[in-house]
């Protein structure tokens, strides 16, 4: 089994609902700075017309007599300010020189003035343990004096601005903060509801009895249409296994009970015969059953183990001129001694990627099927092995009287045995062979020869 | 002078008869000399008006002991901004000055059930609180001057000084503004609130009026009989001498009757605050107002519990920033100057006026 992150088995429901919140939250955030600047920004709006009011009130009470300035500070002035109720205020007025008239003498600096602004500049500063803010003007008369310029600076803490601006962003917070919850209850009632049909497919599969493998009938999403068709598809696929597995242990059971009974038969003929000639005969045939069954059993087991090797696909690195060799050598000892193999190949080698244990048993048993049908009088069987195109071509010609055309597709199926054939044979070497080419990428086919006889050829494709 | 001394003699026994000791005519000691918790009050107040309030409060409390200092409203200003002494608690009568220590960051706050039931005037910031209202009132001499015939306004007053007959020439004081802190409040307050203040500061000159520096100085002038009204008179100040059988009677304005006030707050580096703040609550709690009504005479702030309290033609002074504004130095020139410019165009009396 592949390693997966932690992120790939996340729930879909986690997957949809953890980048939306964030996403949400993070707008909310972005929302609640945007609504502190506003608050800040709009406080500041409202009191600083108060303040520049004030500076302006102040500003209109001077007086210039005699080349010196006089104020009579209007009540107003600083009353106006009073609607700040509990904010402390602060003033100051000199001349251009910076020569205090009156007020606070110690107050922050302004930034610097331009005597064309007529609405006085605003700014922060701290002055008296405190934030205050500041409206400052400059006011000019025009006339010869030199000092005719007077600068008028008044402050005020920032207790109401700030209680005003908390205010706009605590209505505002409780506003987003309501949204947030109810954008954040949507989004689950609609993750809740866009999943439910996957919990009505699993609730179907869990109520089914194991055996049931018949399509999912619930309607889903078109997003779950794909995957469904997909369950359904494997669900055929598992199906049909299950049918060739069933029929194929029908027939194995079949072709086992068949040289049983006649083992059992021939030893009870045995055991009955009291002269000692018979009694070999029968023993002859028995012998004779023995080995056709274990061969049976072998192509059996045979069969299994190239089923579960197909399905491992253990690939290496093999040469198809050594593995045919080796095929010949391990086939021709137990056939009979008469018979011959001709074994033709003018490659060196012959490189392709495969499992050798699977494809020497495919060879030999090949071979082993065109000595036991192809060679009524041992006549040669030539195998033959060459290059043809970007495979190689492995060729097994016998002398044998080849196959009905009818048969050229069925053969390699299990348990299906060339017509008249005389061999005892269980008809599963062709099945396995062709199981071994195909889970190579390899083609199989059997051709009757012009001249006579059957060959069998193999493809392979090269390394 | 011969009757100073003896009334001084006779004060000096009455303190010595009560548990209440007199430092050098300025300072109270009131209650056990080793107590642990001792409360510095520096005030502008006479001692004797306020020693009922302290009195009633050491009952309550009896094992505090209290030191109460008077002193000049300037000086309980400039103490407290050079933070010479460090009184608990500063009563003041001069509001404006009150309120620049709150403005420039000389007070703690205080906020409790009795001070929150303050009506708005009566507070600042939760730092300066009223605690007694007095009335500024026209005071005659009854020998001299019916109450049918009394000025009952302040257009009243004004005809009365314009009248052909000048009935009030030479007959009538106002505080000395110049040198007097309430004397100034009440007049920029009247200045601020009615059209004809000019009017009338002008027609007081003309009738040659005399100024003092003190409510008592007038007062003495009118139980005397050398004056026949005085005008922005203290009102507790003339009750307590009709209450002594003075000839004097009192008439609120019913145009408006200015009300100030005395005004408490803790300093910022007050040593025992929380004696302070009990004081407070003391001071501004039914009781206290009760006792101070009937011990000082001065009206009660609390307006939530006497309903009938500076209602109709009473105009409380509100604390809040715009009593800085006659404390501003030009603005204080230009005000002297005009107040001068019309009551005094012939000398005032006594000629001190530029002192």
């Amino acid at each position: 089994m592949r390693e997966f992150s932690a992120l790939a088995r996340w729930s879909i429901r986690r997957r949809l609902l953890v980048p939306l919140c964030a996403l949400f939250i993070a707008a909310m955030l972005v929302l609640y700075g945007a609504a502190r600047g506003y608050g800040r920004q709009a406080a500041d709006t409202s009191y600083d017309h108060l303040l520049q009011a004030s500076v302006l009130s102040m500003t209109d009470s001077l007086q210039l007599v005699q080349g010196a300035w006089h104020m009579d500070m209007p009540y107003a002035a600083l009353e106006v300010l009073s609607l700040a109720a509990n904010d402390r205020v602060f003033y100051r007025v000199t001349d251009g020189a910076g020569r205090l008239l009156t007020g606070y003498p110690d107050l922050p600096a302004p930034p610097r003035l331009t005597s064309k602004d007529h609405q006085p500049a605003l700014f922060d500063a701290p002055y008296s343990g405190e934030l205050v803010r500041f409206a400052v003007l400059r006011h000019q008369i025009a006339g010869p004096e030199s000092n005719a310029v007077a600068i008028v600076q008044v402050g005020q803490t920032r207790l109401a601005r700030d209680a005003l601006a908390s205010d706009i962003v605590w209505r505002a917070t409780l506003i987003i903060g309501v949204l947030t919850l109810a954008v954040l209850a949507l989004v689950w009632v609609g993750v809740h509801r866009s999943l439910r049909p996957v919990a009505r497919v699993e609730k179907e599969l869990l109520t089914r009895q194991a055996s049931e493998l018949r399509p999912i009938e619930s309607p889903v999403p078109r997003e779950l249409v794909q995957l469904v068709a997909a369950l359904n598809g494997f669900m055929a696929r598992l199906s049909g296994n299950l049918d060739t597995l069933r029929v194929f242990i029908a027939d194995a059971a079949h072709q086992l009970r068949t040289p049983l009974a006649a083992l059992r038969a021939q030893v009870q003929v045995a055991l009955d015969e009291d002269d000692l000639a018979e009694q070999r005969r029968s023993l002859v045939a028995v012998d004779r059953n023995a080995a056709r069954l274990t061969r049976l059993v072998n192509q059996l087991l045979s069969d299994a183990s190239v089923n579960h090797r197909s399905s491992l696909q253990r690939f290496e690195r093999l040469d198809a001129v050594e593995l045919v060799r080796d095929a010949l050598q391990d086939v021709v000892p137990q056939a009979d001694p008469h018979s011959d193999v001709i074994w033709h190949s003018a490659l060196a080698q012959a490189p392709l990627l495969g499992d050798a244990l699977m494809l020497r048993e495919a060879v030999k048993n090949l071979i082993d099927n065109a000595l036991k049908h192809g060679s009524p009088d041992q006549t040669p069987v030539v195998v033959t092995l060459d290059r043809d195109g970007d495979a190689w071509r492995l060729t097994i010609d016998d002398q044998g009287p080849g196959i009905p055309p009818a048969q050229a597709q069925t053969i390699f199926d299990r348990f299906v045995r060339g017509a008249g054939t005389r061999a005892s044979g269980a008809g599963l070497g062709l099945s396995i062979v062709r199981r071994v080419v195909e889970g190579h990428r390899g083609t199989i086919a059997m051709t009757n020869r012009v001249e006579g006889g059957l060959r069998v050829s193999v493809r392979l494709p090269a390394a | 002078m011969k009757a100073r001394i003896l009334l001084a003699w006779a004060l000096a026994a009455l303190c010595m008869a009560a548990p209440v000791h007199a430092l050098d005519g300025e300072t109270l000691d009131i209650g056990p000399a080793d107590a642990a918790d001792v409360l510095t009050i520096d005030a502008s107040t006479n001692t004797q008006v306020f020693l009922g309030i302290l009195k009633d409060f050491q009952a309550l409390y009896p094992g505090m002991r209290l030191v109460y200092t008077e002193l000049p409203t300037q000086t309980l200003y400039e103490d407290a901004r050079a933070r010479r002494t460090a009184p608990d608690l500063i009563v003041s009568s001069s509001m404006d000055l009150q309120t620049k220590l709150v403005n420039d960051g000389y007070a703690q706050p205080h906020v409790s059930p009795e001070t929150a039931a303050l009506p708005e005037w009566a507070r600042w910031r939760n730092e300066v609180f009223s605690i007694g209202g007095e009335a500024m009132t026209i005071v005659y001499n009854t020998r001299a001057m019916t109450a049918r015939d009394a000025p009952r306004s302040r257009q009243q007053l004004l005809a009365m000084l314009r009248d052909p007959a000048r009935p009030l020439q030479g007959r009538i004081g106002t505080y000395d503004v110049a040198h007097s802190g309430i004397g100034y409040m009440a007049a920029t307050q009247d200045a601020r609130r009615d059209s004809m203040a000019g009017a009338l500061w002008a027609a007081m000159g003309n009738s040659a009026a005399v100024v003092d520096e003190y409510s008592d100085g007038l007062l003495d002038r009118i139980e005397r009989g050398e004056l026949t009204l005085g005008y922005n008179v203290l009102e507790s100040y003339a009750q307590r001498r009709i209450a002594a059988g003075a000839p004097l009677a009192i008439v609120r304005p019913d145009d408006y009757t200015l009300v100030v006030s005395r005004v408490a707050l803790i300093p910022r580096d007050a040593r025992r605050p929380e004696l302070a703040r009990r004081f407070l609550d003391y001071v501004l709690s039914a009781r206290g107002q009760e006792t101070m009504q009937r011990e000082s005479r001065m009206l009660t702030v609390r307006t939530d519990l006497d309903a009938q309290a500076l209602t109709g033609a009473m105009r409380p002074v509100a604390l809040g920033t715009g009593l800085l504004v006659y404390l501003d130095d030009l603005k204080r020139q230009s005000f002297l100057q005009a107040w001068r410019g019309a009551l005094c165009h012939r000398d005032c009396r006594p000629a001190d006026a530029d002192r």
